[in-house]
């Protein structure tokens, strides 16, 4: 039980007036002049006492009169945790989920949530247990069962911030359901505090909350206008002196509330460009930005949309440009070879190029560096080139391609490349000269590096390319098969060996073969085949909060360890030099985050995930049919439906008045009765 | 209008405090009392001459035989059978707890009015009356006279008297030893708060002495029936001391004491052939001048 005006409470002394009056008062007023105290004995003390309490009910009456009256103005309130008290059988186990996304950040929002939670802590019984998670898009367990409310409000205090985090209602309930698993109560109850964001909701794949858990939503959100850059278009990597592209950039608002501002472009702190904006009915509008000259290294740059709201955080947008060398891709090839033209006709084709291809005629050079020339590819080599050097390129990091065509002779590899190659090679299948005119490729890993791109739409045209002949190649026990022919027969293999990969492609590069050259889909495969060979990985432009960044990508290649630095956008060291070095960071701040290996600063750009900047709500009907099965209870409590719920739990006040004046309208009748025979039968003695 | 003699026996006492004259209380209560006793033991009582006793100071010169005078040229006084051998004295306690009453006659009240009438009786029976009122001394004194006029000095005094201080009759009646030298009628009227063995030690002294004691041991009904039924203060006329009393548990106790009081009297008069009477102040006085009479008649 709570009471409002606890001070009221004070007034509770006041039973201490006819506690007096019995005990003390009534003594003085009463003194009667007597003969002689010859034969009259003095009463211990706690005989006394006992038997002056004669008028027991009396007293009784009054005291409680006064309670109730007290208690009346205290204004009570009766809790859940006042009846577990009474009934243990009530006792929950309560896991407060408090939301700690972006969206929960701006003010009173944050400090509503914080005082809900208190608040639950507060109407917690003897009996009660509860836990602290607090969730964005991941959750986080803040306290033990064991903890006192006393200790949870001291967590709550200390711990829960608001992040910069997107929402997952999905990954917080199944948290709180695992951590329900291992409380004593047999009632459950999930306590969640959120602003009920529509971009929280994710598709749970049928999991629900079990059906003897109620979830009580205490929504604290409220309809505020948003404006944030949802998207920016922009390369990290370029090898040009100028950016290559024009930046897109997606600016995205309330479309009931359009709204006009301005964009401003910096790199390294310097305006660039600036455009203004309008998002219009449909509340999002497309702003470009003009090229800008990029310095050697790593340039940060920002887009800064103005009017500011109440999420700053989503009104800027941070990435990184990188101005890097091209690089080098050794195709090695027989004189009398079929023209590699196409390959390097892929590899050289747009603006930006990444490669650098270079041309050499069997046998290349004396000695191949892996770092100065990541990739090699042997186009159709009759026999192949000297092992050890090779061996010892690809062993070193170096990327290998061998492509098997018209030319090769198998016994050639066989001899001198068997512990290299990842394939034996059987003979040549010419399919035209068969029953069917060619074969394709029909079974891919989709999932692979190389073939990502392809798996959504774009499987048609690996699976559309027409094969007239191939290599019939047996995979060794090592390698792995990412792509098969109609025959079942290996179309491409790929063996790691050392720190370097071989891939064996089982037919040729010009339109000889096969058509693939004339496709749609070769540039994206050679494009793929080259960055996953030569282990060339494109480092996006910006990052998301709490995405992973993998220190060994962002460090010194040379692989040596404990001389580097991680910087937070605040300028704070997240991890240093005499640490572990882990290898990944979840990156929690918006901001360009310094890398300091040994040999040099790099920079990475994170952003708030757009989504989370949709303040858009979701009605509790759809959060129910999503996460609550039919039979469990979700009720919606909201910050003012809460005080709505308290002013009539207080309302029992006037039951307190009431039997209140009805005990003094019994300690009347009983003092009349009493108090006037007491007083006759003493007057008449007299 | 014919009154019956029962009726005019038995005066109430608080009929008797309506009349403020002591005199026509002690005649009312007296003659009343005498009349309804139809075969009355005191017959005895003449003005039959007695015997001369040689003239002393204080007197009456009135009784000088002047016949005897002449023929001997001394002074003699003629003694007769009814007044000649008693003298009654009234030792009446005035301390404060004498005040007490619980109806309109205090225990002063009554033993005024008891004191009156028995002053009354002697006067009437020429016997010498005297009055003395103590606390823990001597208060007051009026010697024993037969003279026609001493009664009223006794009733003046009477009504003069009021309570002064904390009762300690055994130091008193050390004290006024000295002023009963003669054996005579020792009339004493109290409340007797006072510890029986020291009390008792002085009725022997006294009685010793020859004289005949009689104790009105004159109680309220309130201190003889207890009636509180509430808690209450009890706060001691004399001393102020006060004390809490708690009917279910003081009560059964003071009652024990007081019959033990009252009992331990009885019994240390019984033992020296002292007369007690335990007296009531609601209770007509008969019972008294019946206990006085019953005395006097024992003395001859």
């Amino acid at each position: 039980m709570q009471f409002l005006a606890p001070l009221f409470l004070i007034g509770a002394l006041a039973i201490g007036v006819p506690i007096f009056l019995h005990l003390v008062h009534r003594e003085r007023t009463k003194r009667t002049p007597f003969a002689s105290l010859m034969f009259i004995r003095k009463i211990p003390f706690k005989e006394l006492r006992r038997r002056r309490l004669t008028h027991l009910f009396l007293l009784f009456l009054r005291c409680l009169g006064i309670l109730l009256l007290v208690f009346a103005f205290g204004r009570p309130v009766i809790t859940g945790a006042w009846l577990n008290q009474v009934n243990p059988l009530l006792a929950r186990s309560v896991v407060i989920l408090i939301d700690h996304s972006l969206s929960m950040s701006p003010q009173p929002i944050w400090d509503t949530a914080l005082q809900a939670a208190e608040e639950k802590i507060q109407s917690l019984g003897q009996a009660d247990e509860a836990l602290i998670i607090q969730f964005g898009e991941s959750a986080e367990v803040l306290s033990q069962w064991e903890e006192s409310p006393q200790q949870l409000r001291e967590i709550l205090r200390q711990r829960t911030t608001p992040s910069f985090e997107a929402t997952s209602y999905l990954e917080a309930l199944r948290v709180a359901v695992d951590q329900l698993e291992a409380a004593r109560n047999i009632k459950k109850e999930i306590y969640l505090i959120t602003d009920l964001q529509q971009a929280g909701m994710a598709a749970s794949a049928g999991w629900r909350v079990p059906g003897d858990i109620s979830v009580e939503i205490e929504n604290v959100g409220r309809e505020t206008p948003n404006l944030f850059v949802e998207e920016v278009r922009v390369e990290r990597a370029v090898f040009t002196d100028q950016y290559p592209h024009t930046i897109l950039a997606r600016v995205r608002g309330n479309p009931q509330q359009p709204e006009k501002g301005e964009a401003q472009l910096f790199v390294e702190g310097n305006l660039i460009d600036r455009t203004t904006f309008d998002t219009g009915s449909e509340g999002t509008v497309n702003l470009t930005f003009k090229p800008f000259d990029l310095e050697e290294g790593v340039s940060r740059g920002t887009i800064v949309i103005e009017p500011t709201d109440e999420l700053p955080e989503d009104n800027v947008y941070y990435f990184v440009v990188e101005k890097q060398a091209p690089r080098r891709i050794l195709v090695l090839q027989d004189r009398q070879a079929s023209s590699a033209f196409y390959l390097e006709s892929a590899l050289s084709a747009g603006e930006n190029l990444p490669f650098a291809v270079e041309m050499s005629v069997f046998p290349g050079p004396e000695q191949i560096d892996p770092i100065d020339t990541p990739l090699v590819v042997l186009n159709d080599l009759r026999q192949p080139p000297r092992l050890s050097l090779f061996k010892s390129y690809v062993e070193g990091g170096g990327g290998l391609i061998v492509v098997l065509s018209n030319r090769v002779l198998a016994e050639a590899y066989h001899r001198q490349w068997d512990t290299l190659l990842p394939v034996e090679l059987k003979e040549r299948n010419f399919v035209r000269q068969e029953s069917k005119p060619f074969t394709s490729i029909t079974q891919v890993n989709w999932e692979h590096p190389i073939f990502r791109i392809f798996q959504d739409v774009h499987k048609a045209a690996i699976a559309s390319t027409q094969f007239y002949s191939y290599w019939r190649l047996t995979a060794k026990p090592d390698a792995t098969i990412l792509a098969r022919f109609n025959e079942g027969d290996p179309a491409l293999v790929e063996q790691s060996l050392g720190e370097g990969r071989v891939l064996v492609f089982a037919s040729s590069l010009d339109p000889v073969w096969t058509d693939f050259p004339l496709r749609s889909a070769y540039v994206p495969f050679w494009y793929r085949m080259a960055q996953y060979a030569g282990r060339w990985q494109s480092t996006p432009a910006a990052l998301q909060i709490n995405q992973v960044l993998s220190v060994d990508s962002s460090s010194d290649s040379s692989g040596t360890s404990g001389t580097w630095n991680l910087i937070d956008p605040r300028g704070q060291r997240v991890l240093g030099l005499n640490e572990e070095k882990p290898g990944f960071i979840q990156l929690k701040m918006p901001g360009h985050y310094e890398v300091r290996s040994n040999k040099k600063t790099d920079w990475v750009a994170v952003n708030t995930p757009p989504h989370e900047s949709d303040l858009s709500p979701v009605a509790i009907e759809e959060f129910q049919a999503v996460f609550v099965p039919l039979e469990a209870r979700v009720e919606e409590v909201g910050f003012e439906q809460s005080v709505q719920e308290k002013d009539r739990q207080q309302s029992l006040w006037w039951l307190f008045l009431l039997v209140g004046a009805a005990v003094f309208m019994a300690e009347w009748v009983v003092a009349n009765r009493t108090r006037p025979q007491a007083e006759l039968q003493r007057e008449s003695q007299l | 209008m014919i009154r019956t003699a029962d009726s005019n026996r038995f005066i109430d006492p608080q009929v008797l405090s309506r009349i403020r004259d002591l005199q026509l209380i002690a005649k009312t209560v007296v003659e009343g009392f005498l009349t309804g006793l139809h075969h009355s033991p005191y017959h005895g009582f003449s003005l039959d001459f007695a015997e001369y006793r040689e003239y002393a100071p204080g007197d009456d010169p009135r009784l000088v035989d002047w016949t005897v005078y002449a023929r001997t040229d001394r002074f003699y006084v003629k003694k007769y059978e009814g007044d000649t051998n008693t003298q009654l004295y009234i030792l009446m306690d005035v301390s404060k707890s004498m005040a007490f009453s619980s109806h309109s006659v205090s225990k002063l009240d009554y033993a005024r009015y008891l004191a009156a009438a028995l002053a009354y009786l002697a006067m009437r029976q020429k016997d010498a009356a005297g009055l003395i009122s103590f606390d823990s001394d001597v208060v007051s004194q009026v010697p024993p006279r037969t003279r026609r006029g001493h009664f009223f000095t006794l009733l003046h005094h009477l009504e003069g008297l009021e309570v002064t201080g904390e009762t300690d009759i055994s130091g008193a009646l050390e004290k006024l030893a000295h002023l009963i030298r003669r054996r005579a009628v020792v009339v004493l009227i109290s409340d007797f708060y006072q510890d029986i063995e020291k009390l008792a030690k002085t009725l022997r002294f006294f009685y010793h002495r020859g004289n005949d004691l009689i104790l009105f041991h004159v109680l309220d009904p309130v201190e003889l029936e207890m009636p509180f039924e509430d808690i209450s203060t009890l706060e001691d006329m004399e001393t102020q001391e006060h004390l809490s009393y708690v009917p279910e548990h003081s009560r059964s106790t003071y009652f024990s004491l007081l019959n033990e009081h009252i009992e331990g009297l009885r019994r240390e008069c019984r033992n020296i052939s002292i007369d007690y009477e335990l007296l009531n102040t609601e209770k007509p006085l008969d019972q008294a001048l019946h206990r006085y009479l019953s005395v006097r008649e024992k003395r001859y």
